[in-house]
This record gives structure tokens, C-alpha cells and sequence, in this order.
């Protein structure tokens, strides 16, 4: 058996020779431009002139990159990205900002950490972006967070609820959508002080978003000296929820806190009107798609949803009826909806942005003014702030109610307490 | 690998590659329009793709076991080199290393089915690992980190006496990426081309020939889940010190899928087939990212791909090995007129495919 498996030739060269010089080399490379700082600050030497070379800014244009999925599980996210390149034209097409032409580029990133890291490091490093705009994903900006803060990369309105990107604070970051903790802690206030709640239990995806919330909600019952509230978990790809609501129902609660997605949170809700447990409902602002209504049947009517932006189909707010017109002349191919509503904000805040920063325009200069932005109130956003040592953003939200397949408005802005 | 195997030859490919290896940094730099860092990356994330696909050409290609389950022994690799340098403060090597040995020991557990298994029934419980380390990780999230991962990954480095090196930069990292492929390739190389090398293609070509012969399909079905979940886990570790950071997303079943089609593109049955598949899918994925995106038809890319892989299927089954091959052999007939040796047998043998 031996002879059958011996190796039939002789090697004479021991390889393990060969990668002595590569141990070499590479030893002797790694000492030398270990020392020179990686990315933007590389760029800026070569700079002939006098003026300071600014990273994706002429005389007549500035770059602008962003990134998020056009593809795969997550592709339905792109329509954001897709309506901010539609909104930069409308702004090209009315001139520009300060005389300059927005060139946007978005990467798709397929919602894989690994490409976001590749297209950020193209836009950065290749486009030589000014600012980034909108990068989509919790884990993704996670994942080039240190990168962009090394780098003093500009980051208006990163596309995530995630409170990690502004607490603590992050020079160059600048959160805009209200984090979750926020929206939990709103929520929890408002069941206990206005809706006269006793008990209650929180039905949350079991990842980094739902346990935000979950937390958030036994903090603010912990300060007030009550028992904690029942957590019922989910898991992305469970499909039937008749347990999770036999759980809700038992633990006797009188309202549900949900932090869930449509598909799971409107299958819970009609479970729990099946087996005949009626709570009071309160929702995180993710829940907001269409589909809810037929998920859930009539055991949603009533529920109160969280908001920040106005709702995207009110034609009675004339900031409404201002994206609807935009979307029907610059993005006719997509839906009046929450992404696309969201993809116009984010081009206004971000165009307001390169507005103050004024037409000598620096990284330095466009974040200082930006610090000194107070109570902006020209966007779809109600009310927008930030201080040299406040990147948070949006802290204030309201009330909508599920009714007959809508949600209608039905408090005013609300702020914590 | 047979691009190695004549001995008069043997050590070209090495020098090549070699210079090919140092040269690359410095060609991106005099390049224009580029930027080296970004190019450098993917470079870096290809070799570490290339890992993982020799080690899974090792399993497929030359002991005709099946997996779809390859991203979970990467992500295995992955979180236990970051919880090693994160929580514990290990250094890296120690943390690439043991990353390794973990994931060949859960590389050998799992080719214990495999000695009942086969065919599709081998494909679903390898997928259903893949599947499961995910769903585990966010479960266990106390330590894990859970969905929003581990993040924050101190700088891989190596102790070489007095100096510590430091691979702070995409071309430090570039280095060390290529040379733990390298040396993983010669690896590879010695292994398959030793009696063990045999014994799994005895077991891949006829498992009742193999047992006749006596080949102990226990003792070698093993070693070539754990020998490949090796390959995958020293990647994961790589990986993770490359984003300095991991979450769950990093690992979806579409990444095990990219491993085999890595090696189905290349070639299989052959390890420079693994490397040249995983260098040419990283970057056709990324280059074809970069058509434009047509509204209402949003997957472009995904179907171009698709297109691309069946073309192969069809016109050369043998992947990009099987055209290197029949245009070596084309020219070895024409220039040396000499009879076919030893090594063409084994070589048409190969042809033969995976059963």
C-alpha cells in the first residue's frame, strides 16, 4: 500500500527556501511606508498651488459618494441612494451650489461589509470624494467608521438608527434619523404618562436594532422605580409567531412595545387578534410600509406608530407636496414611499449643508458651520441641531395611528423628558 | 498544481510569482488614476478568498466531498481570532493559529456525517452548518457581539525577535496576505502530491476501489474536512484583521457559494485552478458592480455573472486549469514530439472530473 501512495517524483528544491526572500521583502517594506499615514493626507502633498488642495473640490464641481445595496435581500434600500442621485440633478439643474456642479457617485455594496470597506476605500481613496452622504447598513458603517474618522471624511445623515455613530461623538459623523434608543425611550414615556399604561412587554427582533429598543424601554422603567417589561424575541427568518403571542398574552400585559419589521410585526399583531389579546400597540418607526395593513388585518387599527419625517402620502403638508412633485419630474420610476422620502431628505439636508459652508469650501469649514446649524427647519426634517459636541440629530417624534389601512397623524412633535 | 510538477520547471512559477508578489505595490504607484490603497485592498481580499478556495478545492476537487457550507468554518475562523485578540489580548499569530486549529476540529466533526453521506444529502448538512454558524453567533451575543458583530480589531502584527512588525498599512497587509498564501499553497501542493494527496483522489474517483486498495476512508475523509477548514479558518482570521471588524452579515450563505464558484471557475483538481478562480471572481465581481445600474432591472450585475459562469460550464468545464492545460499540452506535443509521459496520464485522468 505504501509503494502505491509514495510520491513518484523528487522534488529537489526545498520551497520552503523560496519564502525566505518574500520574508525579506516584505519586512523590509513593511518598515518603510509603515510610517506615512494612510489615505487623504497622501493626496494633499502632491498639491502644486499654493491653496490648499481640497479632495473632490474645484472651482466648478464637488464630489459626493455614497453607499448601500442596488442588489440581493437588501436591494429594496437602493431606491434611497437612486432618489438622492435624482435630487443632486434638480440641483444641478437649477445651477448648483456656490457656483459648483454635486457629481454623485454611489457604490453598491450588496449589504456585504467586506464590499462596503472596498467601495468606500474607492470613493475616499480613487474618487476622492469631498463628503459622503447616506451610507446605508448598522454593521456596514460599523465597518468603515475608524476608516472615514482617520481620515476626516465628511458623513452627513448616515443611513442607520444605530446611536453607536454619535455616542460618542465623531468629528466628521453627523446622525440625523432618530436612534432608537430615543424613539424607545419616547415611546415608553408616552404609554406611561399619556396613554395610562400599567404593564408593559416588548415584542423585538433579537439583533442589534430590537435590543436597542428593549433596552431603552427597561432603562426609562428602571428610573421610575417599575418592573421590567416582558421581552418576546424574534428571529429574522422565523415565519410563525403563535408562541411569541401566547408569551405577549400571559405575561399580562397591557401595552406591546413592538420593535420589529413589517413582516414579523404585522404577522404578531394578527396573531395576537386571533387568539383574542388586544393590548394597546406602539411601534417603532421601521414597521411604516403598506404591507402592514394586509399582514395584520383589523387588529392593527389603532396602533400608534413613531415618526419623524412627515407621513410621505400627506398631501396637506406642502414640503409633501413639494417631494411628490420632485419624484413625479426627477424620479418617475420610483415609489412615493418611506425610502424614497427618506432619499429626498437626506439631499436636503446635505445640500443645506454645502450651502453655509460657503463658496471657500473646506472639510474644516463645511463641518464648523455645520456645528453651528440650529432649529434647521427648510427640509423634510421637522427640526435639525447640532452643536460641536452633539452629532445626534433628529430628537423629537410623533404619533401616528393605524386606521383602516393608513396611518393618520395624531399628536404633535413630541421631545424627551 | 501541475503547473509545478515537471521538475525542470518547478521553480519558475515561485520566481514569477514572487516578483510578481513584490512588483504589484509598486507598479499601483506609478499607475495614474488609481489609488493604490483601494486596489491594494481587494488584491488582499482576493488572497484571502484564495485561501479558503484551495483549501475547499482540496475537499472538492481532489476527495469529491461536497460543501456549501464553507463561509461557516471562514466565520468560525473569523470571530475566534477576533474574541482571541479582542477580549483575551492574544497576539495575532497566536489568534490566527488557534482560529486554524478550531476550525479544523469542527472541519473533522463535520466530515464525520460525510463518511455516511454523500452526493446532495452531503450538500444540505454542509449547508446547514453554513446556514447555522450565523444564527449561533447572533444567539450566543453576550460574546459574539451578536448582529452588530466585533469591531475595533487591534493591527495584526508579528514578533521577529527584538522587532515587532506592524501591518498597519493595505500594502503591509497586502504582504502578509500574500505570503500566508503562499506558503498555504506549497502546502497544499506537498499535500496532495504526497500518498495522502492519492488516497483522497482514490476516494474521490471510486470510494469501493479506494477501500480495496486499502485507503482507510475514515482517517481520510476526515482529515480532508478538517484540512480544508484549515485553509478556511487562517482566512476567516485574515479576514477579520483586514476589516478590523466582523458581524454576521460577513458570512451569508452567498458567500459559500462564492467559494465554489471560485473553484468551479478556476478549475477543479487544481490549486493554481483555486488561486486564479478566487483572484478572477473577486474581481469580476467588483469591476461588473460597476455597470451602470438600469432602473427596473436592478440585478444586472448578478445575471452578467450568471452569464459569465454557465459560458465556462459549457465551453470549458475544466475551468480556467483545463484551458492552461490544453494549451500546455498543445505545445508540448508540437515543440517535443515526445510520447506522452507519466504526468500527461495522470493529467487526462484528471480530466475525467469530479464524481
Amino acid at each position: 500500500m505504501t509503494g502505491q501512495f509514495s510520491r513518484m517524483e523528487n522534488r529537489s528544491v526545498p520551497r520552503a527556501a523560496l519564502v525566505v526572500p518574500l520574508l525579506v521583502a516584505f519586512l523590509l517594506t513593511a518598515c518603510g511606508p509603515a510610517s506615512t499615514a494612510p489615505g487623504a493626507t497622501t493626496t494633499a502633498t502632491t498639491a502644486p498651488t499654493t491653496a490648499p488642495v481640497v479632495p473632490g473640490v474645484t472651482d466648478t464641481e464637488v464630489v459626493v459618494g455614497s453607499w448601500g445595496p442596488q442588489d440581493g435581500p437588501a436591494g429594496a434600500y437602493g431606491a434611497i441612494d437612486r432618489t438622492l442621485d435624482a435630487y443632486f440633478k434638480m440641483i444641478n439643474d437649477q445651477g448648483g451650489i456656490n457656483g459648483r456642479k454635486i457629481r454623485f457617485i454611489y457604490e453598491n455594496d450588496s449589504y456585504q461589509p467586506a464590499k462596503t470597506v472596498a467601495a468606500v476605500k474607492k470613493l475616499v481613496e480613487e474618487d476622492k470624494v469631498f463628503a459622503l452622504c447616506g451610507g446605508l447598513g448598522t454593521a456596514h458603517n460599523a465597518a468603515v467608521m475608524d476608516y472615514l474618522v482617520s481620515n476626516n471624511v465628511p458623513h452627513v445623515w448616515p443611513a442607520t438608527g444605530t446611536t453607536a455613530l454619535a455616542v460618542p461623538l465623531k468629528k466628521n459623523i453627523y446622525a440625523v434619523q432618530l436612534n432608537y434608543t430615543t424613539e424607545a425611550t419616547l415611546a415608553t414615556q408616552y404609554a406611561l404618562d399619556t396613554m395610562g399604561t400599567k404593564k408593559i412587554a416588548v415584542f423585538y427582533q433579537n439583533d442589534a436594532f430590537g435590543k436597542e429598543g428593549l433596552d431603552a424601554v427597561q432603562a426609562e422603567l428602571k428610573k421610575r422605580n417599575l418592573p421590567a417589561a416582558t421581552g418576546v424575541s424574534y428571529e429574522t427568518a422565523d415565519t410563525n409567531f403563535s408562541a411569541q403571542a401566547l408569551k405577549l398574552q400571559t405575561s399580562g400585559a397591557d401595552t406591546v412595545i413592538l420593535y420589529a419589521v413589517p413582516k414579523p410585526g404585522g404577522s404578531i399583531i394578527a396573531e395576537m387578534g386571533k387568539i383574542g389579546y388586544a393590548p394597546k400597540l406602539l411601534s417603532s418607526s421601521v414597521i411604516n410600509d403598506p404591507s402592514i395593513f394586509q399582514l395584520a388585518g383589523t387588529a392593527i387599527n389603532g396602533m400608534l406608530i413613531e415618526a419623524y419625517l412627515p407621513a410621505f402620502d400627506d398631501t396637506s403638508n406642502p414640503k409633501i407636496v413639494e417631494y411628490q412633485a420632485f419624484m413625479a419630474k426627477y424620479a418617475s420610476k420610483e415609489q412615493i414611499g418611506g425610502f424614497t422620502e427618506a432619499g429626498y431628505a437626506y439631499g436636503q439636508v446635505f445640500i443645506e449643508a454645502l450651502k453655509r459652508a460657503g463658496k471657500e469650501l473646506t472639510r474644516e469649514g463645511f463641518m464648523t458651520n455645520l456645528d453651528k446649524m440650529q432649529n434647521f427647519t427648510g427640509s423634510l426634517v421637522p427640526s435639525l441641531s447640532y452643536s460641536p459636541t452633539d452629532h445626534a440629530g433628529v430628537k423629537a417624534a410623533y404619533f401616528q395611528a393605524a386606521k383602516d389601512g393608513k396611518f393618520v397623524t395624531v399628536t404633535g412633535f413630541i421631545t424627551l423628558k | 498544481m501541475h503547473w509545478l510538477r515537471t521538475r525542470g520547471r518547478a521553480t519558475a512559477p515561485y520566481g514569477l510569482g514572487l516578483i510578481a508578489v513584490l512588483l504589484i505595490p509598486a507598479l499601483l504607484n506609478v499607475i495614474p488614476g488609481i489609488a493604490p490603497g483601494y486596489v491594494l485592498y481587494l488584491v488582499s481580499l482576493a488572497l484571502i478568498y484564495a485561501i479558503v478556495a484551495i483549501g475547499l478545492g482540496i475537499l472538492i476537487g481532489h476527495t469529491g466531498q461536497i460543501s456549501l457550507g464553507h463561509a461557516g468554518f471562514f466565520a468560525i475562523g473569523a470571530y475566534a481570532s477576533a474574541l482571541l485578540t479582542l477580549r483575551l489580548g492574544l497576539p495575532f499569530v497566536v489568534a490566527v493559529l488557534v482560529a486554524g486549529s478550531v476550525s479544523a476540529a469542527i472541519g473533522f466533526l463535520l466530515g464525520l456525517p460525510a463518511l455516511r453521506l454523500s452526493g446532495p444529502y452531503l450538500a444540505v448538512a454542509t449547508l446547514g452548518f453554513g446556514l447555522a454558524i450565523p444564527q449561533l453567533v447572533v444567539w450566543q451575543s453576550s460574546w459574539t457581539g451578536g448582529s452588530s458583530g466585533l469591531h475595533g480589531l487591534p493591527l495584526a502584527s508579528l514578533p521577529l525577535g527584538a522587532f515587532t512588525i506592524v501591518f498597519r498599512t493595505d500594502q503591509d497587509y497586502y504582504y502578509l496576505a500574500a505570503a500566508v498564501l503562499i506558503v498555504l499553497t506549497i502546502f497544499a501542493r506537498n499535500v496532495v502530491t504526497s500518498h495522502t494527496g492519492r488516497a483522497f483522489v482514490a476516494i474521490r474517483d471510486s470510494e469501493i476501489a479506494a477501500r480495496a486498495m486499502g485507503v482507510d476512508l475514515v482517517r481520510y475523509k476526515t482529515t480532508a474536512f478538517a484540512l480544508s477548514a484549515l485553509y478556511a479558518g487562517i482566512a476567516g482570521a485574515l479576514y477579520a484583521h483586514l476589516l478590523h471588524g466582523i458581524s454576521p452579515e460577513d458570512f451569508t450563505v452567498l458567500l459559500s457559494v462564492d467559494f465554489l464558484t471560485m473553484i468551479v471557475l478556476g478549475g477543479l483538481g487544481s490549486i493554481g485552478g483555486a488561486l486564479s478562480g478566487a483572484l478572477l471572481l473577486t474581481f469580476l465581481q467588483n469591476a461588473l458592480t460597476r455597470l451602470p445600474v438600469v432602473h427596473d432591472f436592478k440585478n444586472l450585475y448578478i445575471v452578467v455573472l450568471g452569464v459569465i459562469l454557465i459560458l465556462t460550464i459549457v465551453f470549458f468545464p475544466q475551468g480556467l486549469a483545463g484551458i492552461a492545460r490544453s494549451w500546455r499540452l498543445r505545445r508540448a506535443t508540437r515543440t517535443l514530439d515526445r510520447p506522452a509521459g507519466a504526468g500527461q496520464i495522470v493529467e487526462l485522468g484528471e480530466r475525467s472530473g469530479v464524481r
